[in-house]
């Protein structure tokens, strides 16, 4: 096992480990909220889970995970070790260390504040602090990740970044731009705030530096995913990616419009004026369009998979796409729940029927299809393709693998659907007891609480078989030697040259210029402005 | 003396390179009349039914 490999399988482990955490307090939650009368429900241990499945599932998992990826790309695509092994292990240690900082403090129910950690809601300072080790830690392994680019470009200055690692770098260009408003709020408001060196914290603002964060903190874990469906995907499916400059020009895309836009989550807060609120909605709307543009060139990759095996009608070529493999159905059936959640996507971020929508069950609906599938759906997908080729052991529990993405599929539809009507019907988001004291309004809703309920368990059977697949493969999966990692080929040759897509200091400057028209004006506004400061809550 | 016939080779798969994605084509214009439905669904009959409140 080569020292990048090492590395790689230390993040993948720790990313496993928290989405198994996490998977078990999500049923907690489901069952809760469908009103069943289990022996330790109560609103202290639903919120704490909430806090918890939140934290390490939308935080932890994915970053450990995302990090992990991306010493693979490396490794993989630039054929060399990552350029500063070191460091790349002390931001894993770092990034471990904050991991069970902030885990503990919320288990131990000193942090319930939820996976936005909105002040007045006030944690215990580890909170904070382990959190923000975990962005230090990623903060390392971007730097890594920008060095070995560089080591690998000073050698082949004409060559264009392979497609793979262009992706990445759009991801770490995302995420140093996002995690600049993150650190502002907790390094300059909640730490002091919660070490008593401030009395007060002004929630309008933390709201506004979260959601700075907050929004391209999903493309921080969609491009991943994203890189996944057109670099391995076409692969497997035994054809070739159908464009790679469209492919490029959607990572370009999502540098410069991924951040811009945090204000579509917050139509209902005081103290952004109607007129920002509305340009973050056209510049939210700009953002479906290199998604779209994904839908079809990783779909026309798959046809193209499904026509070499001798499909000649319109759709045939569909039942010929490798639906026994496991990472093929997780990435597919992950974009047939993804299609759906942009539905709720635009909705959401209409700046008008946002008002229909907002803080209801419809919100958790729409990001479980999102994040909870396009996202965890693929990770858990690749988790089986990458396990073997990392560990050198071969993939146990076979059959579990080929069914879990399927359970999954299933418990998202009946869990998501339900949610996205009760939602409409409005329904509330992260209440404890979906009866409202038996409220006739809210026993409407009863029936799809159950569904939603149903749905959650079938998520986490599919999470179980996940986790077993994991440690079955990883303790007693019989050694081989690793299958090579494989790429696809474009179907017409990337040009040659070092293109415009390759000139990430251009693009990442386009999008400090556009990040500065969407928040510099509104955040020196909102400065100007009398502020009342609120001191902290902490219900449980 | 048994002599092994010869083994013919399984050609790889050919991609055609010409040929328009049409079975993408149908799928993602497909996609974009549901969203296009769904989103003026939601419009009409839940967001204009309450009041059309914009904040």
């Amino acid at each position: 096992m080569t020292r990048s490999d090492r590395l790689s399988l230390a993040h993948l482990w720790v990313a496993i480990a928290a989405f198994g955490v996490a998977s078990a307090m999500a049923l907690m939650q489901a069952l809760s909220r469908a009103s069943l009368d289990l022996p330790w429900r109560s609103a202290k241990m639903y919120y704490l889970s909430v806090t918890a499945h939140g934290v390490l599932m939308a935080l932890v998992f994915t970053t450990f995970f995302i990090m992990a990826f991306g010493y693979v790309v490396v490794s993989r695509t630039l054929d060399q070790e990552p350029t500063g092994l070191k460091l790349a292990w002390a931001g894993f240690w770092i990034a471990l260390v904050g991991t069970l900082m902030a885990a503990v403090t919320v288990l131990s129910g000193r942090a319930t504040v939820l996976y936005t950690f909105y002040p007045p809601l006030q944690a215990h300072p580890a909170f904070y602090i382990g959190l923000t080790l975990v962005i230090v830690g990623s903060w390392c392994w971007s730097v890594v990740m920008l060095l070995s680019y560089r080591t690998w470009r000073g050698t082949r200055p004409d060559r264009p970044a392979p497609l793979p690692m262009h992706g990445m770098i759009a991801t770490v260009i995302v995420w140093l731009i996002a995690t600049i408003g993150v650190a502002a709020e907790v390094l300059f408001q909640l730490i002091p705030w919660s070490l008593g060196w401030s009395k007060t914290v002004d929630p309008v603002l933390a709201r506004m530096l979260f959601w700075y964060f907050g929004h391209p903190l999903v493309y921080f874990w969609l491009l991943p995913a994203y890189v996944l469906w057109y670099t391995v995907l076409p692969k497997v499916v035994g054809g070739k990616l159908f464009s790679d400059p469209l492919a490029r020009l959607v990572f370009v895309m999502f540098i410069l419009f991924s951040t811009p836009v945090g204000f579509h989550h917050q139509f209902m807060d005081p103290g952004v004026s109607a007129g920002w609120k509305l340009l973050h909605t056209f510049l939210t709307f700009a953002i479906l369009f290199p998604s779209f543009i994904t839908a079809f060139t990783v779909t026309a990759s798959m046809e193209v998979g499904g026509r070499a095996k001798g499909a000649t009608g319109l759709l045939d070529w569909i039942g010929k796409l490798p639906w026994r493999d496991p990472l093929f159905s997780s990435v597919a059936l992950s974009m047939i729940l993804f299609a759906v959640g942009g539905i709720g996507g635009a909705i959401n971020a209409s700046f008008g029927m946002n008002a229909v929508v907002h803080n209801t069950a419809f919100i958790q609906g729409h990001f479980h299809l999102t994040v909870g599938s396009a996202v965890a759906l693929t990770f858990m997908g690749a988790a089986y393709w990458l396990l073997p080729r990392l560990s050198g052991r071969e993939l146990e529990l076979p059959l579990l693998a080929r069914v879990q993405p399927y359970l999954w599929f299933v418990g998202m539809v009946l869990f998501s659907f339900s949610n996205h009507l009760t939602g409409l019907m409005g329904m509330p988001r992260r209440i404890y007891d979906a009866s409202y004291g038996g409220s006739t309004v809210a026993a409407a809703w009863r029936g799809l609480t159950g569904l939603s309920a149903i749905g959650g368990v079938f998520l986490f059977a599919s999470a179980a078989f996940f986790m077993l697949v994991m440690l079955g493969t990883g303790l007693a999966g019989k050694r081989i030697t690793p299958q090579r990692v494989e790429w696809a080929e474009p179907l017409q040759p990337a040009a040659p040259g070092r293109g415009w897509f390759d000139r990430y200091w251009v693009w990442t400057a386009v999008a400090v210029v556009l990040v500065l028209i969407a928040y510099a004006y509104p955040l020196w506004m909102h400065l100007q402005m009398t502020r009342y400061g609120s001191p902290g809550f902490k219900p449980y | 003396m048994l002599v092994a016939p010869p083994k013919t080779e399984v050609a790889p798969p050919v991609v055609k390179q010409s040929q328009h994605p049409k079975g993408t084509l149908f799928l993602i214009g497909l996609y974009g009349v549901v969203f296009a439905a769904a989103w003026f669904a939601v419009y009409f009959f839940v967001y204009l039914r309450r009041g059309g409140v914009t904040p």
